[in-house]
């Protein structure tokens, strides 16, 4: 281990694996409550033409690769908020073309290799400059700063958007700042987790804290930490066992949403098994069944019966309550049966 | 229309609103005073709601004007004192959200962008929870809730940025009986604070005791304007062909769909 920190490249490595974890779940968490998981990973591909010029021209391809993914980001964010109905088209064609631009751009460039493209696309830990890491180092200050203030408007507008309008706030500026905030944390992401996996881990430690948190607020926090964890210990993995760090980090973030989601089931199941929640309805004389008088309801795998305002589930030989959550539906289903009774009474 | 009374706090001259070119509902002239309860009906599809929403830029006013508290719409900028209740069926979304982080937001319009929340935003959250019965649900997931729940969490959203005039679209949609009347009796008593009040809806039973003055829009146009009193009158050769006017001659009896020796008690003599 001590060898390890000993390595100049491997501390610019776990210092750029740090702030990658701490700023990629803190921008994600607003991509996946808008469901657009998959957008950071079209900007990871126009980045890459961004890399690509930054190569043919013998400049750093960090800079290049920012102003390539904010301009996409831009153009993603207006396309998309003018809801066309070939925007999703014109997405594809502006990823693609990313794509495609940086693998013509870097073959015809004078240093470019394909062994370099490689390492932008998938991350390497030996490619961390001392430039680099400064501009990491800002662009991640810059990315904190802005979702501490901006987070709970993100938030609002992510979550419903047409009320965020109805309230007055700048919805269209809000959504090109996130766009901009993604585009930024690809590109501070680019050398330790590369171009087609950054937005892996934007999303992927939100999704295993989405299983653990019970607020919006906690699960952030839990995003956060996963995604540190993960990235940090992704790039000592990766220098143990001499594997690409990109890979090697999702990996792990995968694996610790498995052992969330399997954790969490499992939880499911045994509070379940001990009978969390169980009202026998009580004194029930009738037995339900088809035709018995009592609005029926198919429920997953039975059938419930409204019974004076109640829903009753056969379990064994009694009844239970249904609970709670359910009980607009049946009182929804009397109100139209008795819209019903007056529609008739109306038309005689 | 009334002449004389407290100051308009929402004026439409000759409003058409629409998306793009199109338009949904046109020529509408309302105006609506500090303290009436005014609710809006009309059949599906008949631009109750796009009125609704015009009040909040959310559809595009194609001509004529809005006013809102005695200024063009467009220049209005005092967001908190008008809230808006949209029209949503459920509030589950791909993360975890509490109750009270989805009220939270309706501080957001009256904080400064640099400004954390403060006591007394959390002290207003807590109290618009209070309003609506679910302060005892505050950390709890929204998607855990049921619907009509859900709707009182949209209403305390709203109520969080302690409003002048409320516009609520639909709030009994999908909400049950016994949840309809809590919230009416929630609203009456913000009425009786001071509390405008402006609810879209096609159902007029559960409001019949609460609403002031009725609106009725039918095929983008207002058929009528005029008191509950002068609606019950004369409201159901308005309303001559959609279903929900059976509702109408209801009210002096207490509509059944409310009422507690209702169907819902027959129903459960059944049993």
């Amino acid at each position: 281990m001590s060898e390890m920190l000993g390595i100049d490249f491997m501390q610019r490595a776990l210092l750029a694996a740090f702030l990658v974890g701490l700023a990629a779940p803190l921008v994600g968490v607003f991509l996946v409550q808008r469901r657009l998981a998959l957008i950071g990973d079209g900007m990871g591909h126009v980045a890459l033409a961004g890399v690509a010029v930054g190569v043919w021209a013998g400049q750093s391809p960090v800079w290049t690769a920012l102003i390539g993914a904010v301009i996409a980001a831009v153009v993603v964010e207006l396309i998309r908020s003018s809801a066309s109905a070939n925007g999703d088209v014109a997405l594809a064609i502006i990823f693609y073309g990313g794509i495609a631009a940086s693998v013509v751009i870097i073959a015809k460039s004078p240093r470019g290799t394909p062994a370099s493209l490689t390492a932008y696309l998938f991350g390497a830990i030996t490619t961390v400059t001392p430039g680099d890491l400064w501009v990491f180092g800002v662009l991640t200050v810059v990315i904190l700063a802005v979702v501490a203030v901006l987070r709970w408007r993100l938030f609002a507008v992510a979550s419903d958007e047409e009320y965020a309008r109805s309230a007055g706030l700048p919805v269209l500026a809000l959504n090109l700042a996130l766009a901009i905030l993604t585009a930024v944390t690809v590109v501070v992401s680019m050398r330790i987790v590369g171009l087609l996996l950054i937005s892996a881990l934007m999303i992927v430690p939100n999704a295993a804290a989405q299983v653990i948190g019970r607020s919006f607020r906690s699960a952030l926090a839990w995003a956060v930490a996963i995604g540190l964890v993960c990235s940090v210990g992704g790039v000592v993995v990766s220098y143990a066992a001499d594997t690409p760090s990109g890979g090697t980090i999702v990996l792990l973030a995968i694996g610790v949403f498995l052992v969330a989601a399997v954790g969490s089931a499992v939880r499911t199941r045994l509070a379940r098994a001990a009978g969390a929640r169980h009202d026998e309805a009580e004194g029930h004389g009738h037995e339900h069944g088809p035709g018995c008088g009592h609005e029926a309801i198919p429920h997953g795998d039975h059938v419930d019966y409204v019974h004076d305002g109640h829903r009753h589930a056969p379990h064994g030989a009694h009844y239970d309550e249904h609970s709670d959550e359910h009980s607009d539906e049946p009182a929804r289903a009397y109100e139209h049966s008795v819209g019903a009774q007056l529609r008739e009474g109306g038309s005689r | 229309m009334r002449v004389t009374g407290p100051a308009p706090v929402i004026e439409l001259r000759g409003a058409t609103f629409g998306y793009g070119e199109r338009a949904v509902v046109t020529d509408i002239d309302l105006t609506i005073r500090s303290g009436e309860v005014v609710l809006v009906l009309g059949p599906n599809g008949s631009g109750k709601s796009t009125i609704a929403k015009g009040l909040f830029g959310l559809t595009d006013l194609l001509a004529g004007e809005v006013d809102v508290f005695g200024m063009p719409r467009a220049s209005f900028r005092d967001y908190p004192r008008l809230g808006y209740v949209p029209q949503r069926h459920t509030l589950a979304s791909s993360v975890t959200v509490t109750v009270a982080e989805v009220v939270s937001s309706g501080r957001l319009s009256r904080q400064s962008w640099l400004g954390l929340a403060t006591r007394a935003d959390r002290a207003q959250v807590r109290r618009a929870l209070e309003l609506v019965g679910l302060a005892d649900r505050a950390s709890v997931d929204v998607g855990a809730l049921s619907g009509g729940q859900q709707r009182r969490v949209l209403i305390a959203r709203a109520l969080a940025g302690e409003p002048d005039v409320l516009v609520m679209d639909e709030p009994t949609a999908g909400v049950d009986i016994a949840n309809q009347h809590g919230l009416v009796e929630v609203l009456a008593r913000l009425v009786a604070e001071g509390l405008t009040l402006v609810v879209v809806t096609h159902e007029l039973a559960a409001f019949v005791d609460l609403v002031t003055r009725v609106v009725v829009v039918d095929g983008g146009r207002i058929a009528f304007d005029g008191s509950r009193d002068e609606f019950v009158a004369t409201g159901s050769e308005v309303l001559h062909d959609h279903d929900w006017h059976h509702h109408l001659d209801r009210p002096a009896r207490r509509s059944p769909v409310i009422s507690a020796e209702g169907p819902l008690s027959q129903g459960g003599s059944r049993s």
